[in-house]
């Protein structure tokens, strides 16, 4: 039973094995010697006046988990779909009353503001 | 191979109506986030309506439930056997309770009502849907649910460290409890080929259906041996209880309130399912495990709290100490403890959430040091009609004759006897001689003579002195006349025990 | 086999039973204090009337150990299809404690008199915590099914715990605590007690033919469950050595709460020894029985001791109450006929004298303003009527043959002596240390030179309540005795005067229960056969 995933096996032996390769043989080819403007993020821009490395407004977290959140809920519209014709109406039905509910939690969103960039 | 797509068509409108108070609360959740988006004025007023309503069209429900339930629906996925719908009726009683005495609390530390009752109901909803579970996959999701919007409501107070403290750490370390659960019930799944409650108690019990290895598996006992992690954890039984008295302790009093009697009935009914009749087959491999945390979560619950000085920290630890009781009659995997189980949690409901009525309404009144026991000092001059209701609660959870405490912790008691289990039932009797001083304390700090004479505390909010008198009824109504409801909680575990073909 | 009758077609217990229940509801709904303070002390004296018709309904028949005026009704007998729980509402009075239901009618009538004057502060809630009390008590005596029993056993507790706690004297929360760790340690080993009883033989019922009686347990068994329930009752009692709770509950209680408490609760523990510990346990009892004996007597001489040399005379009384409850322990454990007989006629001399001293502790303290012997002198002769009625007390308290007491000490040394001369020799000793305090309390407060009383501080405590409450009283009480005072005592030295002339109207009534008790200890497999401890 097992054995209907060996070719799985091997093509991802050769995809990783081909990455692995591309980037050991640069590393060991390839001349390496660094400075100091070399290692700047933008070698060729300007210079950078504070590091690039900030917390991130809250908004941004905010707005990823909405995402998330509707994103997997959409996902689920999916298998639905596969199977929608089995189901026929109740499932449909069903559906409509899923998408109310995620239509209640967006206008609930909207409502609190949870959308609004500026505040 | 091919994948096969079987599509089962079955889903009438019965299996809905076997979930009908489950979907009452889901309704009135929507309803409450769309009120609270839209409703401006009064909104506290408005909410606690919305929620009140909601609950009652829910037990009305769950009344109707009562005689017409289904043994399986959804795919044998949801029960709606008697067993399930009792527990229905002590999460609601509880909601109901909970969102009486909150309104007071609501004005006291700001927080938005809408979201708050919202959120309670959408945890109610998991607690149900635990309670009626006949499949793994749904207990686990019900237990998400419920424990989601839990974490959510521990930081509800977001303006108190304490309380960010009690939803963050209540959020790891529970996840972390939910990994052991699930995997668990993969191990479970992976041995004996079903995640239905009914099919791995035939599995065990004589092979059909699976294969004659299950019960001798190793997958299967490690698996029970996640599960068993799990719930006890999520029952905060020692040594899984760490959490607990800080959680207890910083989340708002009124979330407290509801999740240390809800949460605890809603798994402890997935637990029996599971453990007393899932398992039921197997029993002499888990009942070792199983009388070694009762005993642990006895002893270490009851001497803990002997020293404690915070009041929710106190009823934290007896909370652990209740779960041991529990767990007891659990242990006795017979009828009459799982009778017992279910009307401690009747008796639970009542007694505990008005303990914290009383916090929630000194705290409203004190401010934070309403938490401290010390600050109960000579409430029975102060205040007198609160400071009997708390009397009546410590003496029921004492477990003092005349309460309901007293019938609940004798029922458990002699379930463990009726099954041989002596032990445990001295030890139970023991370990509640303990309890005693510490929950008299505060009716002895109750008692002692006010600092300033002559000072009476303001009235108790209406709605917080409703629950307190609804609980304190409850109390000595159960104590006295068990009989009717102990009648209700027969027939729930003789129609459960029906479907699983036990006597 | 114990049988149940009822003749009187009226579930007459269960009205005594909730009489004062309801009493204390209404208490709570009346709107003035005055009110319930007349409310309070009718209910209980209508109480007593009825209890007073029990002894009334009362047969004699002699042919069978009868619980009468039975009144059973279903509880929480069974859980359908799951388990029997023998839970049953089952009251009913055999010949020792049908004595005792009347007896606590007629002490709570007079604890709740008292209370009403020598209470004042936050009274109504007193009266309402004692009427519940007289409840619990009742059903104590009443009851004829094991759960029922433990449930008013436990329930007597409750209002005691506020009765001594609130209203208490000087070190009342010390005092509290103790009372209750120790009572409640006695009273869940009991509970276990029940449990085995219920997993062995599936009833909790006292009577029919299933009844528990009809059915003893093998010896061994016996043997653990005789000696939870022995703890719980020895701790009531209280049992040297599980006794020194007592001394402090008793000083610090308010004196009212006190006729409950040493008059009537001590009672249920020796009570419980007669009813349960003999009845159910025979084998056990008389395995233990040299043990208990040479406990009791050890308690008597001890407490009787310390009764000796206490100067407080609150204290000096209580020893006295420890010293004679052990004497009826004796009297218990003689396992015959003459000495149970005895010691249910001495329960209720004892009650009627402890009142009493007690009673007149409270009033001296009124008038002196102090406790301490020393202190005391020449009371007499400033308040006679107070020293004459005092007086029939201390007699009464050192048996004075006539008095109540002689013929209940008397019956029970007669009956130890039958079974060992040596321990009845040695008890004989405690009445002679009984009259030797009892005459220096006497001598000392009411004799020798007079002293002045103790004055009050002129800054009274900011809740200083009645004259009685010592030490916070406002002021001392003048005069002689008070008409309120001597009608309490009226009918104490009637009942004194009439059990010294006649105690066979108790014996006679007594006997025929007591008579099947010792035929079941006697019948019961001997000592040593069987396996003991």
């Amino acid at each position: 039973m097992l054995t209907e995933y060996i070719p799985i096996l091997i093509l991802s032996l050769l995809a990783g094995g081909f990455a692995l390769t591309n980037i050991a043989v640069t590393l060991l080819s390839g001349p390496y010697r660094p400075s100091r403007e070399k290692l700047a993020p933008y070698e060729s821009g300007m210079t950078e006046i504070q590091p690039p490395r900030q917390r991130f407004p809250v908004k941004f977290y905010v707005i990823a988990m909405l995402f998330l959140l509707f994103d997997i809920e959409g996902v689920s519209f999916f298998p639905w779909a596969i199977i929608l014709r089995g189901l026929r109406f109740p499932g449909f039905v069903e559906m409509l009353i899923f998408v109310l509910i995620l239509a209640v939690g967006y206008v609930f969103l909207w409502k609190k503001g949870a959308l609004t960039w500026e505040r | 191979m091919m994948l096969v797509v079987s599509v089962p068509l079955h889903v009438t409108l019965a299996d809905w109506g076997s979930i009908l108070p489950e979907l009452v609360v889901t309704g009135g959740f929507l309803v409450l986030l769309l009120a609270d988006a839209f409703i401006p004025v009064r909104r506290t007023e408005v909410a606690t309506g919305i929620a009140l309503l909601t609950i009652l069209l829910a037990f009305l429900a769950a009344m109707n439930l009562w005689s017409h339930g289904m043994a399986a629906s959804l795919y044998d996925t949801v029960s709606s056997d008697k067993f399930a719908v009792f527990f229905d009726f002590v999460i609601l009683v509880s909601a109901a309770l909970t969102a009486l005495l909150s309104p007071s609390y609501i004005r006291y530390s700001h927080f938005d009502p809408g979201e708050f009752y919202a959120l309670i109901l959408a945890s109610a909803v998991g607690m149900m849907f635990m309670a009626a579970a006949i499949s793994l996959m749904v207990i686990f999701i019900a237990l998400e649910l419920l424990s989601l919007a839990l974490y959510i409501l521990s930081g509800f107070e977001r303006s108190r460290p304490e309380s960010q403290e009690a939803g963050f750490k209540y959020f790891l370390l529970s996840s972390f409890a939910s990994a052991f659960l699930v995997y668990g019930m993969a191990m479970v799944y992976g041995a004996t080929g079903t995640t239905r409650i009914l099919q791995i108690a035939t599995c065990l019990g004589h092979g059909a259906g699976c294969s004659a290895a299950a019960s001798a598996s190793p997958l299967l006992y490690i698996g029970v041996g996640l599960m068993l992690v799990g719930f006890a954890f999520k029952v905060s039984i020692v040594p899984f209880h760490m959490w607990t008295p800080d959680v207890y302790q910083g989340a708002p009093t009124p979330v407290t309130a509801f999740m240390s009697v809800t949460t605890k009935a809603a798994v402890f009914a997935a637990f029996i399912r599971v453990f007393n009749f899932a398992l039921a087959p197997i029993e002499s491999h888990w009942y070792g495990v199983v009388w070694a945390l009762a005993i642990v979560t006895m002893v270490v619950g009851n001497i803990v709290a002997l020293v404690q000085t915070s009041m929710k920290r106190l009823l934290a630890y007896s909370g652990i100490a209740h779960a041991g009781y529990i767990l007891v009659a659990l242990a006795a995997d017979n009828a009459l403890g799982q009778t017992s189980v279910a009307f401690y949690f009747l008796a639970y409901a009542f007694m505990n959430i008005g303990a914290f009525v009383v916090v929630a309404v000194m705290e409203s009144q004190e401010g934070p040091v309403g938490d401290e026991i010390a600050s109960y000092r000579g409430l029975f001059y102060r205040n007198p009609s609160l400071a009997g209701a708390t009397a009546v609660f410590m003496f029921s959870l004492a477990g003092f004759p005349l309460t309901a405490g007293f019938v609940a912790k004798y029922l458990a008691f002699s379930a463990a006897v009726q099954a041989h289990h002596t032990d445990l039932a001295i030890i139970g009797v023991l370990t509640s001689l303990i309890s005693i001083y510490y929950y008299l304390r505060v009716v002895y700090v109750m008692l002692r003579r006010p600092e300033v004479p002559g000072v009476q505390s303001p009235p108790t909010p209406a709605a917080a002195d409703l629950a307190a008198w609804i609980a304190v009824a409850g109390t000595i109504g159960l104590g006295i006349i068990p009989t009717g409801f102990l009648n209700l909680a027969t027939q729930s575990v003789t129609a459960i025990r029906y479907i699983f073909g036990l006597p | 086999m114990p049988i149940t009758t009822n003749t009187l077609h009226i579930p007459l217990l269960t009205i005594i039973l909730l009489l004062p229940s309801l009493g204390a509801a209404i208490c709570w709904v009346v709107p003035s204090v005055r009110l319930a303070r007349l409310l309070a002390p009718a209910v209980a004296i209508i109480d007593f009337i009825l209890s007073a018709f029990v002894l009334v309904e009362f047969h004699l028949t002699g042919s069978a150990w009868e619980f009468q005026l039975a009144d059973r009704r279903d509880w929480i007998e069974s859980l359908p299809g799951i388990a029997h729980l023998g839970i049953t509402y089952w009251l009913g009075v055999d010949g020792v404690s049908v004595f005792l239901v009347v007896l606590t009618g007629l002490m709570m009538a007079i604890a709740i008199a008292a209370a009403t004057f020598m209470i004042t502060e936050r009274l109504r809630a007193f009266l309402i915590l004692m009427l519940f009390l007289e409840t619990a008590l009742f059903g104590v005596f009443m009851a004829i099914n094991l759960f029922l029993f433990f449930v008013f056993w436990e329930a007597m507790l409750i209002p005691s715990y506020f009765l001594l706690g609130v209203w208490g004297e000087g070190r009342r929360f010390y005092a509290t605590m103790k009372f209750l760790v120790y009572t409640i340690f006695g009273s869940f080993l009991m509970l276990v007690g029940i449990f085995y009883l219920w997993s062995r033989t599936g009833t909790l019922d006292m009577a029919g033919p299933s009844g528990l009686v009809a059915h003893p347990l093998d010896p061994t068994a016996q043997t653990w469950v005789f000696l939870a329930f022995t703890l719980a009752f020895a701790i009531k009692l209280p049992l040297f050595p599980l006794h020194s709770w007592a001394p402090d509950a008793y000083s610090e209680s308010p004196v009212p709460f006190l006729i409950a408490l040493a008059g009537i609760m001590s009672k249920a523990g020796a009570f419980g020894f007669i009813r349960y510990c003999v009845a159910l346990f025979p084998t056990a009892a008389h395995n233990f029985q040299a043990l208990i004996s040479i406990l009791a007597i050890i308690g008597m001489l001890y407490a009787a001791g310390l009764a000796l040399v206490q100067t407080d005379i609150k204290r000096l009384v209580a020893y006295s109450s420890i010293s004679h409850m052990n004497l009826i322990v004796l009297g218990i454990f003689a396992l015959n006929a003459t000495g149970i007989d005895g010691s249910v006629l001495q329960m209720i001399n004892h009650s009627v004298i402890i009142s009493g001293l007690f009673l007149a502790v409270a009033y001296i303290t009124a008038r002196t303003g102090t406790r301490l012997l020393p202190q005391m002198g020449g009371l007499g002769r400033r308040w006679p009527l107070l020293m004459w009625l005092f007086f029939v007390f201390v007699l009464a308290g050192l048996d004075l043959p006539g008095l109540g007491s002689f013929s209940g000490e008397f019956l029970i040394l007669l009956g130890v002596f039958r079974e060992n001369a040596w321990y009845a020799s040695i008890a004989a000793v405690t009445v002679i240390l009984a009259a030797w305090y009892m005459i220096r309390f006497f001598q000392d407060s009411m004799n020798g030179p007079e002293k002045e009383p103790i004055e009050p501080a002129a800054e009274p405590a900011a809740d200083a309540g009645s004259v009685y409450q010592f030490p916070v009283f406002q002021r001392l009480i003048r005069g002689d005795l008070l008409p309120g005072e001597i009608l309490l005592y009226v009918p104490l030295v009637l009942l004194i005067l009439y059990l010294g002339v006649k105690p066979v109207t108790v014996t006679r009534r007594v006997d025929p229960t007591v008579a099947r008790l010792v035929t079941l200890v006697r019948s019961a497999p001997s000592p040593g056969l069987g396996g003991g401890p």
